[in-house]
């Protein structure tokens, strides 16, 4: 499911109303209000926390560590945003942090082995995969977690950033000019980072063939 | 990392390579978009590549899905919680009192003045004693959490009831067992159900049926259909998926509910699922209702792989049936 972003789908004004009532209340130290909103957007945050760390515990720690900042900073938000773009700026710094900080440990990128056999003739991966739904379904349920399984560790290769847009862009389903501005770069910068990181995912799948 | 393109197939043109990328993910303004059309015609590599582009998307998206279960929200929630009230607790009187012990840190002290060290300590056992117990005693015990039907926190839900006035009763697993009263248009009824549905898994799949079928009226409500839409795509039984299928019927002008009915009739293992789909997408383009459809390309890209490539003969006629419909729509 994709994340909501407010001037893509048209947030109704009411309830933008709302959420301003609610973080002001918030502000002025309400905790219901708070844990309104954190009701409103956890669900997708912790969905963004666990496509990137595939770990529950980590994507626990940053959940946490999320919306805790945002507790204690809730005073510093003017409005001068929306506030869910103020919010996933917290989480994305949030995640990029632990993505950094996770790849300067070697134990967690390990790469692990594929079980697919190389025949010796050269074709495109990506020819190779069948349509998933002419399978039966426990061969289909078997090539999904072969595929997701070498999938999980070509987004090893991919630094922080790259891979922060990459999720955002292809699971997360925002336009170019949003993850931007969550981001805090150019449209440019997240579209050589988009094509950085597709380049270097369609190369290492193809050499784990 | 090399950059490279499979043997023996000829490299898009690099001024379009990126674009390319992008036209894959929809992402690219009315006039690139057009640019990049008008050389697609023309240019049998790029073709090739964009082809490649979109092979590459959707062996992506078979990524596994790291959809976090409803329990595990719960739990961060309440760890998210407990964190939050330790850092209040530590902004009070005895957090101020804790950092004052921290910060004085008399230790080094201590062990270079056994004897006063001691009378300090006793004087300070003392009037702690005295002083600082009057205004820390009162502090009580930590409340019990209590969930109301009003504010249900951390449900799970374990049975829905009709009763004779058309109000349901929803029984629910906080950290007690609840009962919660209501219509199932009340808005704390509506969020029971709509978290039921959520779920998309667990043992009692006829919890989830009858909150597609409670909710079917409700469809209106966009919090509702994006819970019949995650049903329709997530839900591990094929009963709840085909139910909330059907249950969007009327409902495909909102871009989330067709992307959910293609979703289905692309991906969904099941050929009843598959064929209620396509069913929905026909009643769609019956009606006429909404220009979108027609001119709505991912429509017609799944509708003519699912007419050569579905194994369902009838999914195949109908995704025909339903091609002749857009094109006889555009000659018009």
């Amino acid at each position: 499911m994709a994340l909501a972003f407010d001037g893509e789908t048209g947030e109704p004004a009411a309830r933008a109303l709302d959420e301003q009532q609610l973080v002001r209340a918030a502000q002025a130290g309400s905790r219901p209000a708070f844990d309104e909103l954190v009701r409103r957007y956890d669900q997708d945050v912790l969905r963004l926390a666990m496509h990137l760390t595939r770990r529950s515990e980590d994507a626990r720690d940053l959940y946490q560590d999320a919306f805790f900042k945002v507790y204690r900073n809730l005073h510093n938000f003017r409005f001068e945003c929306s506030f869910y773009t103020w919010l996933y700026r917290v989480v994305t710094n949030v995640c990029l942090d632990h993505l950094r900080r996770r790849s300067s440990r070697p134990e967690d990128q390990a790469p692990e082995s594929t079980t697919a056999e190389s025949d010796g003739v050269h074709t495109d991966f990506f020819d190779r995969q069948p349509a998933k739904q002419l399978e039966a379904n426990p061969e289909r349920t078997l090539l999904g977690k072969e595929i997701g399984h070498r999938i999980s560790t070509a987004m090893l290769r991919l630094s922080a950033r790259e891979r922060m847009v990459f999720e955002l862009k292809h699971y997360q389903g925002l336009k170019l000019r949003a993850i931007g501005e969550l981001l805090g770069t150019t449209e440019e910068t997240v579209k050589n980072s988009l094509f950085r990181a597709t380049r270097k995912l369609r190369s290492e799948l193809e050499e784990m063939r | 990392m090399s950059d490279r393109t499979p043997h023996n197939v000829p490299p898009a043109c690099p001024e379009f390579e990126r674009l390319l990328l992008l036209f894959a993910w929809d992402d690219l303004d009315v006039a690139q978009r057009a640019d990049v059309e008008d050389h697609l015609g023309r240019c049998a590599a790029c073709s090739a590549a964009l082809a490649r582009e979109r092979r590459l998307l959707e062996v992506l998206a078979h990524s596994p899905s790291a959809d976090p279960s409803e329990l595990f929200l719960a739990s961060c929630r309440r760890a998210l919680s407990e964190k939050i009230d330790h850092s209040a607790a530590e902004t009070g009187w005895s957090g101020w009192l804790r950092r004052m012990r921290d910060r004085v840190r008399p230790a080094a002290w201590v062990s270079l003045h056994p004897g006063w060290s001691m009378a300090v300590l006793l004087l300070a056992g003392f009037l702690s004693g005295r002083v600082v117990s009057q205004r820390l005693a009162p502090a009580p015990a930590p409340a019990p959490q209590v969930h109301t039907a009003s504010e249900p926190v951390n449900w799970e839900i374990t049975g829905i009831h009709q009763l004779a006035d058309n109000s349901l009763e929803v029984e629910m697993n906080t950290q007690r067992p609840e009962v919660m009263l209501g219509k199932a248009d009340d808005v704390r009824v509506r969020r029971a159900l709509v978290s039921a549905l959520s779920a998309g898994r667990g043992e009692d799949a006829d919890i989830r049926m009858d909150s597609v079928e409670l909710l079917r009226p409700l469809r209106a409500d966009a919090d509702v259909r994006k819970a019949l839409c995650l049903a329709a795509r997530h839900d591990a039984n094929i009963s709840v998926r085909l139910k909330a299928i059907e249950a969007l019927r009327g409902m495909e002008q909102d871009e989330m509910v067709r992307d959910t009915l293609l979703d289905a009739l692309l991906h969904d293992g099941n050929p009843g699922v598959r064929v209620e789909a396509v069913g929905a997408l026909r009643a769609l383009l019956d009606s006429g209702s909404d220009d979108r459809a027609f001119s709505d390309e991912r429509v017609s890209r799944a509708l003519h792989d699912r007419r050569e490539k579905d194994p369902n003969e009838f999914v195949r006629l109908q995704s025909a049936e339903a091609i002749r419909q857009i094109a006889s729509r555009k000659a018009y």
